[in-house]
């Protein structure tokens, strides 16, 4: 039992690497709407609840590795969570030491993940206890964590006041899904939050009058920096990369965002990076400390915002949680969230906490040995590889295409326009309200599990 | 700084930088040249993007909706026959990725070679507030690590550095 579960562990985990590594080299993908999608697939398929986690931590860790190369080489952030990286990667680049700048998040990503998964396993078995009490009341805490999420979203009071239409869309559309399908749908409105702003810029590429707002370009001309060795080592120690310094103040920020699950990994990043910048004065020794705490920071957060949650309460209530991760927690008919006697099913329900921590630092161990070396070594060959074959139309073309198939999946035609419908309504609040798509995850669950009882 | 010879500076100034610059790629002159558009955070060809879309989802759609029917009527256990055509429609939308990665090449321009030579850097770094005195204020591990990129300052003597040859303004001296 126990070495089937390894074996599991440890497939997935590097299907997950490698796939993972993969998508982050094609920069400007969405976490949300590349994590999301596959692990739910992952776990539709039937894969072993150790499987399933190895394959999102592994597939996180190693996507954030990898997006850390264009972040740094190519000046174009790989994914949202890299965009606070952008300026001090961008002054490095100027200063000649690129490649310093993408080490020095590669180690400072590493030895944070390390440093996360037992600190978050522990945090939860400590809130543990409170899963009881917090069960029955899931509907007002997802109401309560909407309102938190959204008041700290870009959109600030907006988002907020936007949770109620939102909320009220999901719960009608999945009133008419359910009379139509005799079940409600998730999966459906899971795809449109996730790819809304890809959904919005469809839309307004086809109109007359919105097409002028999408900004003209010609070929756009990328440079990538020289290639100075990754210097000898096959596995390239993170703790010399680093200063000691730098070792110290990287482990310092893990540990302590390794204890917060409420924050979006981009503020807590910031708020670490404000922090910790304030206090260095020389250029490059604050430019460098950042790369690692910065790209340290947003790991930890994202592993203690997955972990924490699903170790402690089974429910999705942190705003990764409820987007990147969502399939972790609820993905009908594997794993549910409100089951038939108001249970949760789901990995916190088919894990115990110490396989968490085994299995969740093997994810994180695999993503070190697979993406690590290759982002230390490759990245300048592999940038040059994504940017010359991989076409943004290829890519935009897979997501539509992995979008239809999936909502079609769960509830045909009508699924598929429920993605498209939440898609165009939530990524246009994502634009001009600035309702993050963490927000409307939230919304989502609000409407599931808050209207209904709000009504009676 | 001010022992870098002005020659280098007109070297490394104006003319080259817009096009190494990836966000100078926005703020171009006339429009008859600027073809694509920006969708999903890069530039497409709105053409080939509806091309794109459509080839995708006409292999990847009718690849999970045939397989699903087929294997509903082959496997024993008919609720596994959604889960492996989800796993072929799947294998149908990265294969129609490929082909359309194919037909459609990128619409960026990779452009090499060094990005900044040393007098830029360092008149970067010190514009940034890298002065001498900040690098003789850095720890040994650090003034190591500036040292090797050739981003120590030259006026800077530190006592455990090989004098004059090792500072020379060569670029090739950052590795």
């Amino acid at each position: 039992m126990i070495v089937d579960g390894l074996v599991w562990a440890v497939g997935m985990g590097v299907l997950g690497a490698v796939v993972f590594a993969a998508i982050g080299l094609v920069s400007g993908t969405d976490e949300t709407a590349t994590l999301a999608p596959i692990t739910l697939l992952v776990v539709l398929l039937g894969t072993p609840p150790a499987g399933v986690l190895t394959f999102f931590i592994a597939g996180a860790v190693s996507k954030h590795m990898t997006h850390a190369i264009p972040t740094t080489l190519l000046g174009i952030p790989g994914d949202t969570t890299a965009v606070p990286l952008l300026d001090d990667a961008t002054a490095l680049r100027r200063l000649g030491a690129p490649h310093i700048a993408l080490r020095k998040a590669l180690a400072g990503g590493l030895l944070a993940a390390l440093i996360a998964v037992p600190i978050s396993v522990g945090i939860a078995a400590l809130l543990a206890p409170l899963a009881g009490p917090l069960k029955l009341a899931a509907p007002f805490v997802f109401l309560v964590a909407a309102v938190f999420v959204g008041y700290f979203s870009p959109g600030r009071w907006a988002s907020v006041l936007a949770i109620a239409p939102f909320a009220l869309l999901v719960a009608a559309l999945n009133g008419l899904a359910t009379a139509a399908l005799g079940t409600p749908l998730s999966i459906s409105f899971f795809l449109g939050i996730a790819i809304g702003p890809l959904v919005v810029d469809l839309l307004v590429a086809t109109s007359r009058s919105g097409r002028q707002t999408l900004p003209r370009s010609g070929t756009r001309t990328v440079w990538l920096a020289p290639d100075l060795g990754a210097g000898g080592r096959w596995f390239p120690n993170p703790l010399t990369i680093l200063s000691r310094r730098q070792a110290v103040t990287t482990a310092v920020a893990a540990g302590v965002t390794s204890t917060t699950f409420m924050l979006s990994p981009v503020a807590a990043t910031v708020l670490a990076g404000e922090i910790v910048g304030a206090r260095i004065r020389h250029p490059y020794r604050r430019l460098t400390t950042l790369m690692a705490v910065k790209n340290g920071t947003t790991e930890s957060t994202y592993l203690a915002e997955t972990l924490i949650p699903l170790v402690a309460f089974g429910l999705p209530l942190s705003p990764v949680a409820a987007g990147p991760a969502a399939a972790l927690f609820n993905a009908p008919p594997v794993y549910t969230v409100h089951g038939p006697g108001g249970g949760v099913h789901n990995l916190h329900s088919l894990l115990q906490p110490w396989q968490f921590l085994v299995y969740g630092l093997v994810g994180v161990v695999i993503a070190g040995v697979a993406a690590y070396p290759f982002a230390m070594r490759y990245a300048r060959a592999a940038s040059a590889w994504a940017s010359r074959t991989i076409s943004h139309e290829a890519l935009i073309g897979a997501f539509a295409a992995l979008i239809a198939v999936v909502s079609w999946y769960e509830g045909g035609l009508l699924g598929l326009a429920v993605s498209v419908s939440i898609g165009a309504v939530g990524g246009l609040a994502n634009r001009v309200l600035g309702m993050t798509s963490g927000v409307q995850f939230m919304a989502y669950y609000v409407a599931v599990l808050s209207v209904p009882l709000l009504l009676h | 700084m001010s022992t870098t010879p002005p020659a280098r500076q007109d070297d490394s100034g104006q003319p080259r930088d817009p096009a190494r610059s990836p966000d100078a790629s926005h703020a171009d002159p006339s429009p008859e040249e600027l073809p694509y558009r920006i969708v999903w955070n890069d530039a497409v060809d709105p053409r080939q993007l509806s091309l794109s879309i459509a080839l995708c989802v006409a292999i990847g759609l009718p690849a999970f909706l045939v397989s699903r029917a087929v294997l509903a009527g082959v496997l024993h256990q008919p609720a596994l026959a959604g889960g492996y055509a989800l796993l072929i429609g799947l294998v149908g939308c990265v294969l129609g990725a490929a082909v359309c990665a194919r037909l459609f090449p990128p619409k960026r321009a990779l452009a090499e070679g060094p990005e900044t030579d040393r007098a830029a850097a360092l008149a970067e770094l010190e514009s940034l507030g890298g002065t001498a005195e900040e690098f003789a204020a850095l720890p040994r591990d650090v003034q190591g690590e500036l040292r090797a990129l050739g981003l120590a300052p030259d006026a800077m003597p530190v006592p455990d550095a090989p004098p004059a040859s090792e500072v020379l303004p060569v670029p090739e001296a950052r590795s």
